[in-house]
């Protein structure tokens, strides 16, 4: 574990390890939700963890949707256990390499968890540290004193003329260069490109090495806030207009007013439409109710 | 209103919960008054649609009488916008990937709509 992990959250899957021990011994069946950044949820039956998601990583749909595989004709029942265990690893790696508060059990009755074979908790964690620690011997970690790319932290932005260098190369390299614009994190690109979140963050810790990206800072890079000198008028008459209304809650009516023909441009066809076409709705209106005072 | 404040306060959002890809937020009317925004996103067009659904939505709870908008949410297989409504007179817009956690994300913005709000008002 690196200074910047330790500062953001030290020991998380220490305490998902001690957390998963405890409901491996109760033979627990049923969700475990983990509070942290970006956290997750975890399926248990009987102690065995059977599914994990997590907002930091990429779930099965997701990964079959935008990887294109969904589409072509589906996947075999084997890729699809074998994509189904993938995602649950990268799940915990993502819980695991950010930030973990707290977990809570809540049980459900066995008949209702969902089927499928369990992981053992102690293979789970033991893999996911094997992760974290080859992330951080990778060529782009070592060179660097925050060490990996911390996937849901820090956005990548790609340095000028990366793309051309990697355009030959096929793969996750090229695309996290295609996607790293300043604003995306490596977890951000692999949601859009549906591959796990540990590959993705090795890759862009490799480009990372060679110096082809850069991770930026948290609060490194805004665009450009809208125009402030319209704003200010604009807010302050919005407030005169709150502040002279009676009080009482926000009604409906309240709404600015759009009329149909106002800006000109449609003058003509709205004097030949607007009188049909309001006796339309006020009928139609009236026939459900909606003008029924009270 | 400061703009530093309300420019650090989006960016924030959108560092701490994993899933935004966007925010921006408007007044009630559509015009944009701050964007934290990719590339690929049309900002004024993006405040513009939010002031149209958000008062729909304002018009459906009234009409419908189920009490006071809390928010407005559209999903789509990529992911999902939220619309909050900022006090009575602005907006804030929420653009999240298939990941975001939007259970999550209402419980956590309460404060943070607050917070959006009392910049927004700040005479200074």
């Amino acid at each position: 574990m690196t200074a910047a992990h330790d500062a953001y959250g030290p020991g998380a899957l220490d305490a998902l390890a001690r957390a998963l021990g405890t409901y491996e011994r109760d033979r627990l069946t049923g969700t475990v939700r983990v509070s942290g950044r970006p956290g997750g949820v975890l399926g248990l039956r009987r102690g065995l963890v059977l599914s994990a998601r997590s907002p930091g990583a990429p779930d099965l749909e997701t990964r079959l949707l935008r990887s294109g595989r969904g589409t072509q004709g589906g996947i075999g029942a084997a890729e699809l256990r074998m994509l189904h265990m993938r995602v649950l690893y990268d799940a915990v790696f993502a819980m695991a390499v950010g930030q973990v508060t707290g977990c809570a059990a809540e049980r459900v009755r066995a008949a209702s968890a969902p089927p499928g074979p369990g992981h053992f908790p102690s293979a789970l964690v033991r893999e996911t540290a094997r992760r974290l620690a080859a992330l951080e011997r990778l060529p782009g970690a070592l060179e660097r004193l925050p060490g990996a790319v911390a996937p849901c932290r820090e956005p990548l932005l790609a340095v000028p003329m990366a793309a051309g260098s990697e355009a030959s190369r096929p793969g996750a390299g090229r695309e996290i260069l295609a996607l790293a614009d300043g604003r995306r994190t490596a977890r951000d690109i692999a949601f859009r490109t549906g591959r796990g979140l540990y590959t993705t963050t090795v890759e862009a810790t490799l480009l990372l090495g060679r110096g082809l990206i850069i991770a930026v800072p948290p609060g490194g890079i805004t665009s450009g806030p809208g125009p402030a000198d319209l704003a200010e008028p604009l807010l302050r008459r919005l407030r005169d207009r709150a502040g002279a209304r009676p009080p009482g809650p926000a009604a409906a009516g309240d709404l600015p007013r759009r009329v149909p023909g106002a800006s000109g441009r449609t003058r003509k066809l709205a004097e030949e439409n607007s009188a049909a076409g309001r006796q339309g709705i006020y009928r139609r209106a009236g026939r459900i109710g909606l003008d029924d005072p009270g | 209103m400061d703009q530093k404040k309300l420019a650090d306060e989006m960016r924030q959002i959108r560092e701490e919960l994993a899933g935004i890809t966007d925010t921006a937020v408007a007044a009630v009317d559509g015009l944009l008054i701050a964007a934290d925004t990719g590339r690929r996103i049309d900002s004024e067009g993006l405040a513009a649609l939010a002031a149209a659904g958000l008062g729909l939505a304002q018009r459906t709870v009234a009409a419908t009488e189920r009490g006071e908008l809390r928010r407005m949410v559209t999903y789509g297989s990529q992911g999902c916008a939220a619309v909050y409504p900022v006090g009575e007179i602005a907006l804030l817009v929420v653009l999240g990937d298939e990941g975001l956690d939007v259970d999550l994300l209402h419980e956590e913005f309460p404060p943070i709509l607050d917070r959006i709000a009392a910049i927004l008002t700040d005479e200074a």
